[in-house]
């Protein structure tokens, strides 16, 4: 079953390699590599809680520019899933205003999705609204509010109008697959969406929609602030009657070197409640008798990237925040929250060869506090 | 587990070379004209805002043609901040790097 992937995935490379063939069609190949080490001093054995220990992640890429209207790239990762394709679209402007993506893509949601390969960011990890399974106690709080990269099928217009000088508008507005969960789900299941038992299909013949709009203004020559908001919505069980609404905001301020971030992301995600919710949930109903069939899950980071000399300096705060039911075995409360502090550096070995290492203080609602230690070594090539 | 951890930490410490050359700018060749030199500030400007300037420095193009799409993708980026003017411009930077500054005669 595993090698079924690797095998797509070479066949896909090797099918658009192969199309390049004249002469004025351009071909780019590029890839990072990231040896990570997670250890968690606080716990004498983290595996409960954590997926610890070293993670490699590999992307290989190839690009391929039938002209500069028209390109191709597929994308092959492999990190704790396995061989995963990460990209396979094609891109086709007509205007400034107006391309369309079509293929396998991570939708135009947040602005950490457009850094999340790790020779793009200077963290080992991801920001925890989000993380896609290093963060402590990923199980109980089953992850993040939007894993990245969060890949998909489906088709994406997006445009850019230029106002002069650093000054745009850009927008996207996509139809995907969508997130999936079982018919008596209370939440997602991000392993449905990776795994081949269940195809890469759609679990429920209806697309999940989408939409960003975010302004950039210039400050000067080399400094920018932007504002973005996104959202998304649709259903992610097999009957639709499950649905979703996901909605971020963000903010980058640019100061030509000096990076800083923030942003937003809240999930309202709809629960089965059963033939019996007394029995499947931790908490009786509410004043009116009735349960609530839904929860809602926030999470948000502010980070500063600050370079001196070889050195990136990063500090991070974030967090995730779930309110509302959960399932009687959940070791979570009806409002549980997670702060989440980070110091981290990365050093320029060599070229483009960076040490990055990273300390994380975990304070759980719910749980004992944490400090989280991450020692790796990752680059683009 | 923390043993793993130090051993990882030393034995990349030890692989660390001693010349190291900084490269957080792309640099116009000493003998460019004020022109080039320009043009590669703004390219590294408009290329780090989504990622380090390392994934241009390793692009491996074949002719200054392929500077040209290669630019020409990276503008239909979302918040790339390329404008047409913008990415003229960046190629000039790029295929001067690659090339020399006899290519430049070949560009539109």
């Amino acid at each position: 079953m595993r090698r079924a992937p690797a095998l797509i995935a070479a066949a896909a490379l090797a099918g658009v390699a192969a199309a390049a063939t004249a002469d004025e069609i351009s071909r780019n190949f590029a890839g990072s590599i990231q040896l990570d080490y997670l250890a968690v001093p606080t716990e004498e054995i983290a595996r409960e809680q954590a997926l610890d220990g070293a993670t490699a992640e590999v992307s290989l890429k190839l690009a391929v520019d039938f002209s500069p209207n028209l390109s191709a790239n597929v994308k092959v990762c492999y990190a704790c899933h396995g061989f995963e394709v990460g990209m396979a679209f094609f891109d086709a402007r007509i205007a400034d205003q107006l391309n369309f993506r079509i293929g396998r893509f991570t939708p135009a949601f947040g602005e950490f999705p457009l850094r999340h390969d790790p020779a793009n960011h200077r963290t080992s990890d991801k920001p925890l609204p989000y993380d896609m399974g290093r963060m402590l106690r990923l199980r109980e709080w089953n992850m993040s509010v939007l894993p990245a990269p969060w890949v998909d099928n489906g088709l994406e217009i997006s445009g850019t109008q230029f106002l002069g000088g650093l000054t745009q508008l850009d927008y996207a507005v996509y139809a995907i697959m969508g997130p999936k969960g079982a018919p008596d789900a209370l939440d997602f299941d991000f392993i449905l969406s990776r795994s081949p038992a269940a195809y890469y299909v759609d679990n429920n013949s209806r697309p999940t929609l989408g939409a960003r709009l975010a302004g950039t203004l210039g400050i000067g020559t080399a400094s920018t602030v932007s504002l973005g908001v996104s959202g998304m919505t649709g259903t992610y069980d097999p009957e639709n009657q499950l649905g979703f609404v996901l909605l971020g905001a963000d903010f980058v301020m640019r100061l030509d070197p000096v990076f800083l971030r923030a942003e937003y992301l809240v999930r309202r995600t709809e629960m089965s409640l059963g033939d019996d919710p007394a029995s499947r949930f931790r908490y009786g109903p509410g004043e009116d008798g009735e349960f609530d069939d839904f929860f809602v899950k926030e999470g948000w980071y502010a980070e500063l990237e600050v370079p001196i000399g070889r050195v990136d300096l990063v500090g991070r705060w974030d967090g995730l925040r779930r309110r509302g039911n959960v399932a009687r075995q959940s070791p979570l409360r009806s409002d549980s929250i997670l702060f989440r502090s980070t110091a981290a550096f990365a050093y320029r070995l060599h070229g483009a060869l960076r040490l990055k290492l990273s300390a994380e203080i975990y304070d759980f609602s719910d749980f004992d506090d944490e400090l989280a230690l991450h020692l790796g070594i990752a680059g683009p090539f | 587990m923390r043993t793993d951890a130090v051993l990882l930490a030393i034995a990349l410490a030890a692989c660390t070379p001693p010349p190291m050359r900084e490269a957080s700018r792309l640099a116009a060749d000493p003998g460019a004209p004020p022109e080039i030199h320009a043009a590669c500030r703004l390219a590294s400007q408009r290329c780090t805002r989504c990622h380090p300037i390392d994934r241009v420095l390793l692009a491996r193009v074949e002719n200054p043609q392929h500077w040209e799409y290669y630019v020409a993708r990276m503008r239909r980026q979302p918040r790339s901040g390329i404008t047409e003017e913008d990415a003229r411009v960046i190629v000039r930077c790029l295929v001067a790097r690659s090339f020399g500054l006899a290519a430049l005669e070949g560009l539109p």
